[in-house]
């Protein structure tokens, strides 16, 4: 597994994650996922657009992560789920903690009003 | 590849041990892969059953058996079978005595603050899967689901 980090013109990070999220994907992510998000005094847009599979190791990273950001004051949101990973992301109960877009001016939106706060 | 693996009759059962070291998701996955294409499983149906599969053997792995768990070999063995739009899938293993039907619910946060961090591998086995039983046999925990198309 892999991912590509973008700063954005305004002022979001946008973290694209690639590959099987997995036990095997995660680990291979996760010291340097966690270190981006960590670090990010800006909001964090995740795009799971091209993430075939994710298994609850996966969901655990993306909520430590997203709890690490949150109590420094930042937000993190998810892009574009595939339709079956949204469906874990439903079932896990994440869709009440994080918010998730499918439209990339919407949830760019909806979190670079904090950029402005 | 995995003619090993696999019984010459298309529909009869298909067999896979894996040791308890992480390594083996990867072989479970190709030989999960490979019964999906031979059997034509639709693409939904192939998700929910990668999903159970890893939940199950990641949960043995770090559960099963105690500390040790790096040290010693373990196996685990899985029965996989496609039959009338349902798979059966069988689960065995030596581990520590675990009936995940009596794991309590997943309590949902309203919050990331509160947010559990464990229990959500059960919690989306049993709700990916449509029956679940669990046995302890002659010290081996003997899990079998089944999932409908």
């Amino acid at each position: 597994m892999k991912f590509e980090v973008e700063r954005l013109n305004n002022g979001i990070k946008k973290v694209t994650l690639m590959g099987r999220m997995d036990l095997k994907g995660t680990n291979e992510i996760e010291m340097p996922f966690n270190a981006q998000i960590s670090t990010a005094k800006v909001p964090v847009l995740v795009d799971m657009s091209e993430v075939e599979f994710l298994a609850s190791i996966g969901i655990r990273l993306l909520l430590s992560s997203a709890r690490a950001l949150s109590k420094r004051g930042g937000k993190m949101a998810i892009l574009n789920p595939q339709p079956m990973v949204e469906d874990v992301l439903q079932t896990a109960g994440i869709d009440q903690l994080l918010e998730i877009h499918h439209d990339y001016d919407e949830a760019c939106q909806a979190l670079s009003s904090m950029v402005s706060e | 590849m995995y003619s090993s693996d696999i019984c010459h009759s298309h529909w009869s059962p298909q067999k896979i041990c894996l040791t308890n070291q992480p390594k083996e998701l990867e072989k479970l996955s190709n030989w999960l892969n490979h019964l999906v294409d031979w059997w034509e499983i639709p693409p939904r149906l192939a998700f929910r059953l990668d999903l159970i599969l890893v939940e199950i053997v990641t949960n043995i792995m770090e559960h099963a058996y105690g500390k040790n768990s790096k040290k010693e070999e373990h196996i685990i063995q899985i029965e996989l079978n496609y039959f009338d739009h349902k798979v059966t899938l069988k689960i065995e293993d030596d581990g520590i005595p675990f009936n995940p039907l009596e794991h309590p619910e997943l309590e949902f946060a309203d919050n990331l603050e509160s947010a559990k961090i464990g229990g959500l591998g059960i919690h989306l086995i049993r709700q990916y899967s449509n029956e679940c039983y669990y046995q302890r046999i002659e010290s081996k925990n003997c899990l079998e689901l089944v999932v409908y198309q």
